[in-house]
């Protein structure tokens, strides 16, 4: 059982505040992701929770108990950094058992553990290496392992993958996403990629210059932000937003935009007439084709000037009226020249931003 | 602009680690070459191997027809980017775009007009004036860049140029790369672990694992056939999904089979997996090509979805079948974790290794 509540933490370094009032609940067996750029105040949160900083105000409660004047060593709390250190005159093996020996653990139930943790985590071949001879990848790998290996309440993990190939990142988020779940582990995971949050987190908790902007089912976030803010950063490419314009005829309510007109009669209740909106649609729930397609959906022609492949998936930028257009498409596209496209969309995926507080109407 | 030959390649760190093992290659003139592969699989070796900073245990490097392997690096002409960028943190960005052209005696009304041309392509002229070590990692990088590709080098090398930068500034320096190369014509070998960067810049992929060249061609080629099954799960994200198949013959197909997998390919098709004298054979197919369905299908392999992850523009399953594990992505497929499904590989999909690794199919 590891509940464990921040309240009302603020941090100032030389004046500079760093964390604002904050007050999050991390839940139980929950895999939880804190998102945010970098600036943002994770790493801060992440070293508060451990005890390595004290906060200037607000409280950190373990199960119902207030934590916060405890030392880090009396906490049960383990940590995982972004850069990390190995001991060098170690092997592998020995700099990930290290932590078990100072609990007196026996030589077998020692052996099974860090067998168990570096096949998970696929450095089982190299546990006999130095530090010296592993890449800096596999290092950092061994030092999650090391982090890993021992029983803790709650795990913290600052932007562990960050330094790490792009394809063992991509078995990492599975490996990790499972540990939690097969060990009934609490992690929290910072990290400024949203596919982290995305492929891994049960909840994500979005910030910005030090505050919470948004926190709950990390789905949730992501489909329905609270504010423009949320949906700029919380996703990868970033969201298209548009200015766009109210307007009411025969009856039907109208968000005009510089590249369309969406009919929104629907959510007539939340929006007004004659009024500016913002109005954000996610690369990829935009399709491309290079003849009109007749369907239910929106469109509007574009000039396609860059394509990039990503793995099986391809971004492609695209110029209309003045603005530009990211999309992706989950297949490879690779363009010969410059391209006249239809882009088209489900106008349900539209999501509206009141232009001034940036909070989202629908 | 040269071209770059490598013939035999072999180092051999500390006498017991091999980090790349007889490794042959061109790279033509004006071509630019993506080497990608994991971290430890040798790339920064071979790049600093062909840079002259590291002398290789044996083996040769050749610019055009001439063996280079003997000489000192800064006689080598090669231009190099590294992926922590490298700037003259007290001098401005204008001397540190001007140092390689002062260096070789260029005179002050030259060095002007090249550096401007090369601050206005990439975007520098703001910083002009400012101190290069109180840019942030992204200027500092644009600005390493351009130091290296002010003057006219052999060939330029870079060495994971935009992992250390913000994303946005990474489509911009890759856009970059890629016009300067199309305005050049230089030879550039382009160091990644990253193949969306591989397949996006490259003319061709050369792909490594532990020292050894597995395959080198078109991001086309190393996506659809590719050459071992390190290649085709390295490429594709996730990568191609790899199972251990026992195999025979059944009436007029070959049957692949193992825990929870079963799938057949007519004999005429298939027949030169006989050759595997092991039994066994390595069954490829990409997780965007498994077909997914609720209802019973023909030929439909029942299995249990573990994982669900909805990463916005596609979702990713874990399959467990039995005993195997597979990966699937599909774009519109909603599940619940621990629903059971029908999931199919189409024929055309599938791809066939050898015991090592090698491609049959």
């Amino acid at each position: 059982m590891a509940e464990l509540v921040i309240e009302n933490v603020s941090k100032k370094f030389m004046g500079k505040t760093v964390l604002d009032n904050l007050s999050l609940t991390i839940h139980d067996k929950l895999f939880t992701t804190i998102f945010g750029n970098a600036g943002a105040g994770k790493t801060t949160l992440l070293r508060i929770i451990a005890g390595v900083e004290k906060p200037d105000k607000g409280k950190i409660y373990l199960n119902g108990k207030d934590i916060t004047t405890f030392l880090p060593k009396d906490r049960n709390i383990a940590m995982v950094y972004q850069s990390f250190a190995l001991y060098p005159h170690m092997t592998v093996y020995d700099n990930i058992a290290n932590p078990l020996r100072a609990r007196k653990m026996t030589k077998s139930q020692i052996d099974e553990k860090v067998n168990q943790i570096s096949k998970s985590l696929g450095i089982h071949e190299l546990l006999s290496r130095y530090p010296r001879e592993l890449s800096g990848g596999q290092a950092q790998r061994v030092a999650i392992a090391r982090s890993l290996v021992r029983d803790a309440d709650v795990y913290l993990l600052d932007e562990p993958l960050t330094n790490l190939d792009y394809k063992i990142r991509e078995g990492m988020r599975e490996e990790l996403k499972k540990m939690c779940k097969d060990f009934s582990a609490t992690l929290v995971y910072a990290s400024p990629d949203p596919l982290d949050a995305l492929a891994m987190a049960d909840r994500v908790a979005v910030m910005s210059d030090g505050k919470l902007l948004q926190y709950g089912p990390t789905k949730d976030v992501y489909y329905t932000p609270n504010d423009i803010t949320v949906a700029t950063i919380f996703g990868t490419p970033p969201i298209n937003v548009l200015n766009a314009y109210a307007k009411e005829m025969d009856g039907h309510l109208y968000l005009e935009t510089p590249l369309f007109k969406a009919d929104v009669t629907k959510h007539k209740e939340k929006l007004s007439p004659n009024k500016e909106y913002k109005v954000g649609i996610r690369p990829h729930h935009l399709a491309i084709s290079k003849r009109k397609v007749e369907v239910e959906m929106i469109s509007f022609l574009a000039e396609l000037h860059l394509t990039h492949v990503v793995g099986a998936e391809t971004i492609c930028y695209a110029r209309s009226n003045g603005e530009e257009i990211t999309i992706h498409v989950p297949y490879i596209y690779r363009m010969e020249g410059l391209e006249r496209v239809y882009i088209y969309f489900n106008p349900e995926h539209l999501l509206v931003f009141d232009k001034d507080t940036g909070l989202r109407v629908t | 602009m040269s071209k770059i030959t490598l013939k035999n390649i072999t180092h051999v760190y500390d006498k017991r680690v091999k980090a790349v093992d007889n490794l042959s290659m061109e790279v033509d003139d004006g071509k630019l070459i993506a080497l990608l592969g994991p971290s430890g699989c040798g790339k920064t070796t071979l790049m600093r191997i062909i840079a002259g900073l590291i002398y290789p245990t044996s083996g040769d490097v050749y610019f055009d027809e001439d063996r280079f392997t003997d000489v000192e690096p800064e006689k080598r002409n090669v231009a190099m980017v590294f992926q922590f960028p490298v700037v003259y943190a007290t001098m401005t960005v204008y001397e540190n775009l001007a140092f390689p052209l002062r260096a070789r005696k260029f005179g002050e009304e030259e060095i002007r007009r090249k550096v401007k041309e090369m601050a206005e392509f990439l975007e520098l002229t703001p910083y002009l004036e400012m101190k290069a070590g109180k840019q942030n990692a992204a200027i500092k990088q644009m600005t390493s860049l351009g130091r290296a590709i002010i003057r006219d080098a052999r060939c330029v090398l870079l060495d994971e140029p935009l992992t250390n930068i913000d994303p946005h500034s990474r489509l911009v320096l890759r856009e970059k790369i890629l016009r300067y190369r199309a305005e050049k014509k230089q030879t550039i070998v382009y160091v990644t672990h990253d193949q969306s960067e591989a397949l996006t810049l490259g003319d061709k992929i050369a792909v490594m694992n532990n020292g050894i060249l597995l395959q080198y061609d078109t991001s086309r080629n190393v996506y659809e056939k590719p050459a071992s099954s390190f290649v085709a799960y390295f490429i594709g994200n996730p990568g191609m999904n790899l199972i251990e198949c026992a195999f025979k013959k059944v009436g007029s197909k070959i049957v692949f089979e193992s825990d929870g997998i079963k799938v057949s390919l007519p004999y005429e098709l298939a027949k030169e997996v006989e050759k595997e004298t092991s039994g066994k054979v390595v069954l490829g197919i990409r997780p965007e090509h498994i077909e997914l369905s609720k209802r019973k299908v023909e030929e439909g392999m029942l299995g249990t979805c573990i994982l669900f992850e909805d990463i916005g523009i596609t979702k990713i399953l874990n399959l467990q079948l039995n005993g195997t594990r597979i990966r699937a992505k599909n774009p519109e497929f909603e599940v619940e974790v621990g629903e059971k499904l029908y999931i199919r590989f189409p024929e055309e999909r599938l791809r066939i290794f050898n015991s090592k690794g090698e491609i049959i199919l």
